[in-house]
């Protein structure tokens, strides 16, 4: 069990990175706060000592990621709505919700390259290491993937 | 504009919830889940379809054998039997509990329980519901005293001819009920719309304590071990492994495996029906996993043959 501080830290530092790759993945705001939740018990029950934020932020993203993972293959979700960015950002003007409907509505496999890559910074290694692609997958995704972003942000 | 300054952009307010920051401090013992809370307003425009259909089937008795009726007609396309009718009208007990919060009235109507799970009818009255949105309330809250369950749905279900909101909550219990036990259900805030965010349609709070009382004749089908081949999502790989403990009641089955199984389950009616649950619980309790599912309707014992996992069939007696 990690130290109580330590995670309080950690845990305000990172919960909007957990929460950000969860809406990635499920695109759900309800079910991306569950698996914030589960991820940041998962953290406090953890003994993993990190070297350092770098470390800590990668850890979780990959428990994120798995965890979401879990539940997408789920039966107890029991079911899937239409995306909302409205809920997902409820502070956001107009033009930043057409912007997160964009990317959000994009197919799931683009959805998590994209945005480890544009908006976290990692580069395609990393990225292929943090979701367990190969680098030349992930590549290949991030061409589709901006592509199709684009297209969508046309057609609007 | 560029993919980084679109993410940017796009990704700029997006931030976990207050409510979850602020409840940083409880997250090593984390309240009783909604399973299913927001993708229940999600649903309900789907379930509303289905329901345009089941509205003409047979009205009888309260309003949630009324309710299961039409929703069985829907799902199967014929009329329940009338071993299922009595069975439904045995496990149901009228609650006809009413609070008002300014101009809106929210009833706990019934109760139906086999004494493993739990069925709870809400009715909502006094605003005008549009049949284009879900409705939901903005928390839910179920305390039993007595029983343990891990988490509960809730969901819309229709808005009847009247204009009445109806709702159900529904839950399984971790053991059979062996006394009775004392139920709160506690709602705040009608909302409306998708997901989280959504409008609030009457600020309020409607409370209801009742008591559960376990069916006299608790029934249940049971098997002793079966083996099933299916998807272990641990290890990423079809297995065939081996469940125990199987039981089945009017309301929903549970069974325990030592892997952590993805398998489509079906209920299979003697005469050929094939239904799917209403949502489960998977629970990890000393080194295996316990597997508790509620059927969308209570079914009549008699007329069941047993249950298939993926592609394994298990009969049950």
């Amino acid at each position: 069990m990690r130290e109580r501080s330590e995670w309080e830290a950690l845990a305000e530092k990172y919960m909007d990175t957990v929460y950000r790759v969860a809406l990635n993945a499920l695109r759900q705001p309800a079910d991306a706060e569950d698996v914030t939740q589960e991820v940041l018990l998962r953290l406090l029950k953890s003994d993993t000592a990190f070297t350092d934020g770098e470390h800590a932020k990668r850890w979780l993203i990959r428990v994120t990621v798995n965890e979401c993972r879990r539940l997408q293959g789920s039966p107890w979700r029991k079911c899937r709505g239409e995306l909302s960015a409205e809920a997902a950002a409820p502070e956001a003007d107009e033009q930043q919700r057409a912007l997160l409907e964009a990317v959000l509505r994009l197919p799931a496999k683009y959805r998590l390259p994209m945005y480890l890559y544009y908006y976290e910074g990692y580069s395609v290694e990393e990225v292929g290491r943090l979701l367990e692609r190969n680098p030349s997958t992930v590549q290949t995704q991030l061409a589709r993937g901006r592509e199709q972003l684009r297209r969508s942000l046309r057609e609007e | 504009m560029d993919e980084r300054n679109i993410y940017r952009e796009a990704f700029s307010h997006v931030r976990a919830p207050l409510s979850l920051r602020q409840g940083l401090a409880e997250l090593d013992a984390p309240k009783r889940r909604l399973r299913g809370r927001a993708a229940a307003v999600l649903v309900a425009a789907a379930i509303l379809t289905l329901l345009t259909v089941s509205a003409a089937a047979g009205v009888f008795g309260t309003e949630i054998e009324s309710w299961f009726s039409g929703h069985w007609a829907a799902l199967t396309g014929g009329d329940m039997s009338e071993g299922q009718r009595q069975t439904i009208s045995r496990l149901t007990t009228p609650v006809g509990q009413s609070q008002t919060a300014d101009d809106v009235t929210v009833t706990l109507d019934s109760q139906t329980t086999d004494g493993e799970n739990l069925y709870l009818l809400i009715t909502v009255k006094g605003i005008c519901f549009s049949k284009k949105e879900a409705y939901s309330f903005d928390d839910v809250d179920l305390f039993l005293r007595g029983a343990e369950i891990d988490s509960y749905s809730f969901r819309m279900l229709d808005i009847t001819a009247d204009g009445t909101l109806r709702c159900l909550v529904d839950a399984c219990f971790l053991s059979p009920m062996e006394e009775s036990l004392r139920l709160t259900l506690r709602l705040r805030d009608l909302v409306k719309g998708p997901g989280r965010g959504t409008e609030t349609v009457q600020e309020g709070c409607w409370e209801f304590s009742c008591t559960v009382d376990a069916p006299e004749q608790a029934q249940a089908l049971t098997c002793e071990r079966a083996e099933v081949t299916s998807y272990d999502t641990g290890n990423r790989k079809v297995i065939t492994t081996e469940l125990w403990d199987i039981r089945l009641t009017a309301a929903g089955v549970s069974f325990r495996c030592r892997d952590d199984i993805l398998g489509e389950l079906y209920l299979l009616m003697k005469n050929g029906e094939e239904l799917t649950h209403a949502g489960g619980e998977r629970l990890e309790e000393d080194g295996a996993f316990r597997y508790l599912y509620i059927w969308k309707v209570p079914v009549d014992l008699s007329e069941v043959s047993g249950i298939r996992i993926d592609g394994t069939e298990i009969p049950l007696s």
